[in-house]
């Protein structure tokens, strides 16, 4: 496609002319550190004299060609990028984003900020659901940043060009991978353009080889003799030709030196002169015309403009700072007017910089006393100003480290709550690492650092120092006794020793108060003391309500979540997660990717009610965006044996197995799954499959593989126990799966766990029932459905209790309308789930599927085209005989597709199922 | 620690070798300038490199002087152009 050139306008101002914006607070997303600098977010005005170049536009112009990913200006210092860009932008009218990086965006929570907000400034209706990433206990992967960034860039279809400069500036790998991303699966209506003085570490020979790179170099961005010419000319200083020529030699075409030349040209008489001396001479050509340059200028003038360039930005107040001038107004206004190679970044002209390279060779003229002086006086009006980060920058180069030690430990606590952490190491990094230590807040926030960036060993070996030494005491002590107590809560057994001891040191700090109640609560779930961990959770999950942004409740919603569906409080759990969710959703109602673990959760609770068709859908969605979110927290590990189950209530037994293999792997990466867990689901897949002898030979071996220190052992024994009994029962041997079942029961009872209590209720009635104790069996199946009746726990009956559905009608009185679900999931499982019998050969393979919505518009599972066609049979009355006739198949087969049907279609009636099905037009 | 020479286009004013961080500047007869650095480690020399790039100089050569006190601190002071 080509962009319409013309008949766009070109945003080139941002809307509010203020050099700087407070960052949107994202409604749903993380802390906000500190104010944007506007400044950044705009292109920069062309200078006096400065027009158009019809050869480097024209050269430009191919970059909104078909098939072009980016054009790349590569090229030294003082060779035109910008004002080519600028003045390519303007005379085309072409739309555009502009972020000027400077050193600090090495950082991929601030560059993708910055990115957003310079998008957002050309394009308002573009979302900032991208930012919202980031924040304490999360680090997405750089594909989850991509794909939501360029979700949100498909709020627009109006063309743009998005612009970075100085992308030099840029060292570190996940923003190269990030713009590598944009640049890869970027929609075509958006052009990227880098200026940058070395070629970038993105694949450029092989966007070259496809003729998706537009390239102009040094080479192509040198000015010929008549551009040349009439650019002099255009700043008053017309020369005759032999000059320019001699000229445009000496610069070899640099943009900078004629500039300067131009500048120290001007008002002499004798203009040929200059140039002869500066042709004959082998100065250095900057060098030696900035001297000219600032050699024909007043002592006031040069002293301002030697001053004002120790700092990146400045303005008239920060240049009466530095200068003690009091007209240091008309002192700029006079730099700006002689075009002294400065910038102004804001339409009111309150910001400046000067060009780069003159900043640098001003700074040249500074000496060392003074230097730190300026950084010092620079760092103290900065910080009055509120720029905290550029208070730091100027207290570093000002050697000045009290004062910067001082000011990282303002600004490191934003900085950690809204995931600039690569920011935050930077600043330790440059100061000592000894003046650090000395402030226990920032060694407190050191090792939180290290731990949210995957340094798990240096966050530990840094908290054990630090604790070990008397100096860190109070809250500092307390939010590394927390961090300690969070790594503990799986492996290790103090971790609640560890939580308490920390909580009363913290004090009253919201977020690290969560998260020490977070790491309680993780260990009594761990130790399977569950009531007591439902209620620490349910204080960690109110406290981080109180921190004052939405993301800070997700690290807690998991484990409470998880522990409220274990200890028979499902539907509280349920509660919980569809509000986090409705917190969590973008402008399409969609959870965002950020609040997968409320969808995790949400799919346990709803596969205990037996809604498989949402569990799936939930437990798919939540952990295909814990995967890309790159989780960094332990997260227990029942939530995956769930994604198995959902996948064998769907007859997908190679999924299932999936599930687990992952869980396997993902144990290692995230800590996200149970060890020991995998097995016994196997041998659960087996039973499904009436594999009686590979279960038992799983069975026969079983032992608990969890590590000997970590308390999760005895859980994990009781969870396998219970399976051993399905396979007992299976073998036929009741009596030896009722031992199993009655020590497991002593244990869970005093653990609390009603969920897992009410699957020993119903293997306990089987085994009665299977030995002929009938009244034993209706007594403890009684109890079952005490437990379930409240939690509405019906799956529980569907998984274990196929076998004793006929004694359901029996103990109707103790919950008569759900015990009449029970039957009815029952009926709607035993007729249509049996296993296929013979291998449906005569059927076509025919992968095409439909993928529709039930009335509120939920997607809802694909159906095959053969269950589409069972679907057909059914709706016109046909019975499974009549189907299996129809279809050629066998009653098997028939009732197997129709049992699909209706899972797919959450339904558990075949009237349900066609009822559902005429709501989305599918019959 | 290394000592590194750097060739650049152009005659250097000592002011700008100090404010690149060199202990010596030589300037030579074709029009080069010929920088001495001591390089504490690898990264100090790319720092340096990167000094160089963003102050517009063309670069010419960098090598690293094996024998210790080949190019002295004063050997460049007598023919630097004094501003």
């Amino acid at each position: 496609m080509r962009l319409e050139i013309g008949t766009l306008e070109v945003p080139m101002a941002p809307p509010e002319d203020t050099a700087t914006m407070d960052s949107r607070a994202p409604s749903h997303g993380g802390a906000v550190a500190g104010p944007l600098v506007y400044a950044k977010l705009r292109a920069p005005a062309a200078g006096p004299g400065h027009r158009e170049r019809s050869r480097i536009s024209a050269l430009l112009d191919r970059g909104l060609e078909d098939g072009a990913r980016l054009t790349l200006l590569s090229a030294p210092p003082g060779y035109g990028k910008t004002v080519a860009v600028v003045g390519w932008l303007q005379s085309r009218g072409v739309a555009c984003a502009w972020l000027s990086l400077d050193p600090a965006d090495n950082d991929l929570a601030r560059f993708t900020r910055y990115l957003m907000a310079a998008m957002r400034a050309a394009r308002p209706e573009i979302g900032d659901a991208a930012e919202g990433l980031f924040g304490p206990g999360v680090s997405p992967s750089i594909d989850l940043v991509g794909a939501t960034l360029l979700d949100e860039i498909a709020a627009t279809d109006n063309p743009f060009v998005l612009v970075i400069d100085d992308y030099q500036l840029v060292t570190i790998e996940p923003v190269h991978r990030l713009v590598r991303f944009v640049i890869e699966r970027g929609p075509p209506f958006v052009h990227l353009v880098l200026l940058t003085r070395e070629d970038p570490p993105l694949p450029l020979a092989r966007l070259r080889a496809h003729g998706q790179l537009v390239e102009l170099r040094a080479d192509d961005l040198r000015w010929g003799r008549d551009e040349a010419s009439t650019y002099l000319g255009g700043l008053g200083a017309s020369l005759a030709p032999p000059l320019v020529e001699r000229l445009v030699e000496r610069t070899e075409g640099w943009i900078a030196g004629l500039q300067l030349a131009a500048v120290s040209l001007r008002d002499r008489a004798d203009p040929a002169a200059l140039i002869d001396m500066f042709g004959g001479s082998q100065r250095f050509v900057f060098d030696y015309l900035a001297d000219e340059v600032l050699g024909g200028v007043d002592e006031d003038l040069r002293t301002f403009l030697v001053r004002t360039s120790i700092a990146e930005r400045f303005t008239a107040e920060l240049g009466r700072e530095l200068t003690g001038r009091t007209d240091a107004d008309a002192l700029l206004e006079r730099a700006e007017r002689a075009n002294l190679f400065i910038v102004p970044l804001d339409a009111e002209r309150r910001w400046y910089r000067y060009h780069r390279l003159f900043a640098d060779y001003l700074r040249s003229q500074v000496g060392e006393d003074e230097r730190r002086s300026l950084h010092e006086r620079a760092a103290d009006w900065f910080e009055r100003m509120g720029f905290e980060s550029d208070a730091i920058e100027h207290a570093l180069a000002a050697s000045s480290l009290d004062r910067a030690v001082r000011l990282i430990e303002r600004a490191a606590r934003p900085a950690f709550e809204s995931g600039e952490i690569a920011a935050l190491l930077g600043w330790f990094e440059a100061v000592a690492a000894d003046r650090v230590a000395q402030s226990p807040d920032l060694v407190s926030l050191h090792a939180w650092a290290l731990f949210e960036t995957g340094q798990i060993g240096a966050a530990v070996a840094l908290a054990e120092r630090h604790l070990a030494s008397s100096r860190v005491r109070g809250p500092a002590e307390g939010r590394l006794l927390v961090l300690r107590a969070l790594m503990a809560t799986v492996t290790g057994p103090d971790a609640e020793d560890l939580a308490i001891e920390g909580l009363g040191l913290v004090g009253d700090d919201p977020l690290f108060r969560s998260f020490g109640l977070l790491a309680a609560g993780l260990s009594g779930l761990a130790r399977g003391e569950y009531m007591e961990a439902v209620t620490t959770l349910r204080v960690a999950y109110q406290t981080a309500l109180q921190v004052g942004y939405p993301l800070a409740v997700l690290p807690a919603v998991s484990p409470l979540g998880q522990a409220l569906a274990l200890a028979g409080l499902r539907g509280e759990a349920e509660t919980i997660c569809r509000t986090v969710l409705a917190q969590q959703a973008d402008e399409q109602g969609r959870p965002r990717p950020i609040a997968w673990p409320a969808r995790v959760v949400l799919g346990m609770t709803r596969y205990e009610a037996n809604d498989i068709v949402e569990a799936r859908r939930e437990l798919e969605a939540g952990f295909d965006a814990a995967r890309r979110m790159g989780v960094g927290r332990p997260v227990l590990g029942w939530a995956i044996s769930y994604l198995a189950l959902v996948r064998l209530a769907f007859g997908d037994q190679d999924g299932a197995r999936e599930a687990l293999s992952t869980s396997r792997r993902d144990l290692r990466t995230t800590g996200m799954a149970l060890p020991g867990l995998a097995g016994e689901i196997e041998a659960r897949i087996l039973l499904r499959q009436g594999d009686v002898a590979g279960a038992a030979r799983w069975a026969d071996r079983a032992t608990p593989d969890a590590p000997p220190s970590s308390p999760l052992l005895e859980l994990v024994r009781r969870s396998m126990d219970t399976t051993i009994a399905r396979v007992r029962l299976a073998q036929g041997s009741p009596d030896a799966a009722r031992e199993l079942l009655a020590r497991t029961r002593a244990a869970q009872e005093a653990s609390g766990a009603v969920a897992d209590l009410i699957s020993i209720g119903v293997l306990e009635t089987a085994c009665a029932d299977a030995a002929g104790r009938r009244a034993d069996a209706l007594r403890t199946l009684e109890q079952a459905v005490e437990l379930a009746a409240p939690g509405n726990y019906v799956r529980r009956f569907v998984d274990d209790g196929r076998s004793i559905a006929h004694l359901l009608p029996l103990v109707r009185a103790v919950a008569p309308a759900f015990v009449d679900t029970l039957i009815a999931a029952l009926a709607a499982f035993t007729a249509f789930a049996a296993v296929p019998t013979e291998t449906d050969s005569a059927r076509p393979h025919v992968p095409t599927a439909s993928v529709w919505q039930d009335a509120d518009g939920r997607l809802l599972e694909t159906l095959t085209a053969r269950e589409l066609d069972v679907l057909r049979l059914m709706a016109k009355g046909a019975s499974n005989a009549a189907i299996a006739a129809g279809l050629t198949v066998s009653l098997g087969t028939a009732k197997w597709h129709v049992g699909h049907v209706l899972a797919k279609l959450g339904a558990t009636s075949r009237t349900q199922a066609l009822l559902r099905a005429q709501q989305v037009g599918l019959v | 620690m290394e000592r590194y020479e750097i060739r650049v286009a152009g005659h250097l004013s000592q002011r700008r070798a100090h404010a690149l961080g060199c202990e010596a500047l030589r300037l030579l007869s074709g029009g080069e300038s010929k920088l001495t650095y001591v390089a504490v480690d690898q990264a100090a020399l790319h720092g340096l490199l990167t000094r160089i790039r963003d102050a517009g100089l063309e670069l010419v050569s960098v090598g690293r002087v094996s024998a210790p006190g080949h190019c002295s601190a004063g050997e460049g002071a007598d023919h630097a152009t004094a501003r």
